[in-house]
């Protein structure tokens, strides 16, 4: 029971905006919205996954991630969404949203006091089902690119460098799939996948 | 969890939650894995067929609704720029990275610089010609703009042999093993032998049709206009002949549908046997230097290996993955084959031809389009085309790659395509011939010439033997005692 830290508000937000950049990858690569070979294995969370090589890629996201990062720290974002949409007709095909809820009783016993490893853990299985979800998801057959939106505060502290969108839904034929939730002391994280189903 | 289907139940009472929409075995829960349907935001009620189709609607719609809330709530908004492009270059289709290989040091110093370079404008732009050959009277033929030019390398002096009428557009170019005679393969399916010396055209050897292939059009063909028509159309698309190979006094010539042409060029009636050896285009043929065996590379991706008397071949392997068309024979130890790909395969491949097992392959950067074997040293050369469009020399049997040579500039990268012709000079009176795009030789073994279609023909002595005759001597008039240069000149005559 030693091993157990308390994990701060920061470390919090560490976690889950770390889980938001791993999670980013494997969509990106699971969807093949850059080709395989553009990826190189690393260890995290007990799992082998999947990040991006391509320095361009790269760059791209953690540019994003450190302003999630920022708005995770002052709670300002509630919803976190990577749209797969079609590079021609820029149709939405598929949206992976992640809701951010913040705890409201902190000093709740059973969740302040769960330790990193249940969180990694809990992370763990999300990444799996992630993983898992490609079996029923739809074949991509179009070119594919990605965007990320990010729902926060009317009055959240917004850099230049983003601006306003529409919630860019899927119009048609629209699935959705709750997925699995983690939690640590600050907050929690639910993930859902929607996806625009083909009748064949 | 499993359902049992009891008889005569009714259908409706199976209970909905367990038939798997999808089944899989997904890292999901039963409970967890719920796929609602969302129906569009606008359209507000339907006709439900049953309570169970209402639930889900019913759950669908708070979820929209719960969304809506967030999004009256909140401020939604993207990072304003778009994500990297996923396109490639057309060619990166494979998905295995080439490795970068590293240059192991020898020492021997291999120069990285051409020894000469002459202009070789209009070469003609197409993978599946040999428009380059080297004699072992050290005289180069190279065909540009349909016009043979023979450039003596020990004098320097250009001849023109014939012209465009008499011979045709021209596919491919092989001197005979002594170098006298040199064979044109043309686009009119013609194969034709030339006396360079006396610019005299000695025969022409048309393709005959195989026989089998004739009897079967006879059966086929219902009537006289029948067969005309077929035999018309087969004259009016006559096959090419892309590759040429000399075995002494047998020539042998392959065409672009795969047939492959042996000729007895001492006779009258030169005709050996014609067969099938490849479905598609031949883009590889070399007799190894004892007349044993032919290899034969395809646009099918397919090595084969033939014996002069059989239509069947002796081997026959499917390891590469594009058409073959680098392949050559090791000058010292016969039974060793080596064949490269193309631009999707561009693998390296040895074979020893007796256990017929591939000793080695190497997975090189970018499509081989040719390769040498050294004489003097237990090295090998290959020529790249796209995108590296480079020279590399590997040592064998290890396969270290020794060097790697830049050969010609840029400008190939955006031609496309690379002809390199590679060319060694010779000491013994055995020709190598190599098959690439355009390769040729002469005679000490020290030099190999490139041409690329960057329209520069190039000389680097690679193999060079520490200065004691280097290339450059090939090119004095000194050279002119050279003594095989004397005993090729009296070994002539071997064709009537």
């Amino acid at each position: 029971m030693t091993s157990r830290k308390n994990i701060t508000l920061c470390g919090s937000s560490d976690i889950v905006a770390e889980f938001f950049e791993y999670c980013i990858n494997s969509i990106l690569f699971q969807r093949g919205i850059y080709e395989p070979e553009d990826f190189k294995m690393v260890k995290k969370y007990n799992l082998n996954l999947l990040v991006t090589s391509d320095d361009r890629v790269q760059a791209y996201i953690s540019e994003i991630m450190e302003q999630v990062k920022k708005w995770i720290g002052s709670q300002s974002i509630k919803r976190l969404v990577l749209v797969i949409l079609s590079k021609e007709t820029r149709e939405v095909m598929e949206r992976w949203q992640f809701d951010i809820q913040i705890q409201k009783n902190v000093e709740n016993d059973s969740i302040s006091k769960k330790s990193e490893s249940e969180i990694q853990s809990e992370i763990q299985a999300i990444l799996r089902q992630l993983t898992a979800s490609i079996s029923f998801l739809p074949i991509l057959e179009e070119q594919c690119t990605f965007n990320v939106l990010a729902y926060t505060d009317k009055n959240a502290e917004v850099p230049q460098t983003w601006i306003d969108s529409d919630p860019k839904y899927i119009k048609v034929n629209q699935e959705q799939v709750k997925l699995r939730s983690f939690s640590t002391p600050y907050h929690s994280v639910d993930a859902m996948v929607s996806y625009r189903f083909r009748d064949y | 969890m499993e359902y049992k289907r009891k008889p005569l139940t009714l259908y409706n009472q199976i209970p909905q939650q367990k038939i798997k929409k999808h089944d899989s075995d997904l890292f999901v829960k039963d409970n967890e894995y719920k796929i609602t349907k969302v129906k569009e935001i606008n359209e507000k009620k339907e006709v439900n067929k049953n309570i169970e189709n209402d639930k889900i609607n019913a759950q669908s719609e708070k979820i929209i609704y719960s969304n809506e809330d967030k999004d009256k709530n909140s401020r939604i908004i993207t990072y304003n720029c778009q994500p990297p492009t996923n396109e490639k270059d057309i060619f990166r289709s494979t998905w295995i990275n080439s490795k970068s290989i590293s240059i192991k040091k020898i020492n021997r110093f291999i120069p990285n610089k051409p020894e000469r370079v002459l202009d070789a404008p209009k070469i003609g732009d197409d993978y599946y010609s040999e428009l380059f050959d080297w004699s072992l009277n050290n005289q180069i033929a190279i065909s540009l703009d349909s016009i043979i030019y023979i450039w003596d390398a020990t004098y320097g002096t250009i001849n023109t042999i014939g012209n465009s009428k008499e011979i045709g557009s021209i596919c491919s170019l092989k001197w005979s093993n002594d170098g006298s005679y040199l064979g044109i393969g043309t686009s009119e399916g013609e194969t034709q032998i030339w006396d360079t010396v006396n610019n005299r055209k000695l025969r022409t050897i048309k393709r005959k049709q195989d026989n089998t292939s004739k009897l079967d059009y006879k059966i086929k063909s219902k009537n006289e206009e029948e067969e005309n028509l077929k035999s018309k159309n087969i004259n009016n698309i006559e096959p090419r002949v892309g590759c040429l190979s000399w075995n002494k006094n047998i020539l042998t010539s392959a065409y672009n549908d795969g047939f492959i042409h042996h000729n007895d060029v001492r006779i009258k009636n030169s005709f050996i046997s014609i067969f099938q050896a490849h479905n598609s285009n031949i883009c590889g043929l070399k007799w190894r230097s004892d007349g044993e065996y032919l290899a034969s590379g395809g646009n099918d991706n397919l090595v084969k290996l033939w014996d002069l008397k059989s239509s069947k071949p002796y081997m026959e392997k499917a390891d590469h993955n594009a058409a073959v068309k680098a392949m050559a024979w090791c000058p010292w130890q016969l039974n060793l084959l080596a064949t490269g790909g193309g631009i999707s395969d561009k693998t390296l491949r040895l074979w020893n031809i007796t256990t017929q097992a591939n000793l080695k392959n190497i997975k090189t950067e970018s499509q081989i389009t040719s390769i040498i074997w050294s004489n003097h040293y237990t090295e090998l050369l290959t020529t790249h085309g796209y995108s590296t469009n480079d020279i590399n020399i590997w040592k064998f049997p290890t396969m270290d790659r020794i060097s790697n040579i830049k050969g010609h500039d840029s400008r190939i990268l955006y031609s496309g395509k690379l002809y390199l012709l590679i060319n060694i000079l010779k000491n013994l009176n055995i020709i190598l011939i190599f098959h690439l795009m355009k390769i040729a030789l002469s005679p000490d073994g020290q030099t190999v010439a490139t041409v690329a279609s960057d329209e520069t023909l190039k000389f680097w002595s690679v193999f060079n033997q520490q200065s004691k005759r280097s290339f450059s001597s090939a090119f004095n008039s000194e050279s002119s005692n050279n003594a095989i240069y004397k005993t090729i000149k009296n070994k002539k005559n071997h064709f009537r």
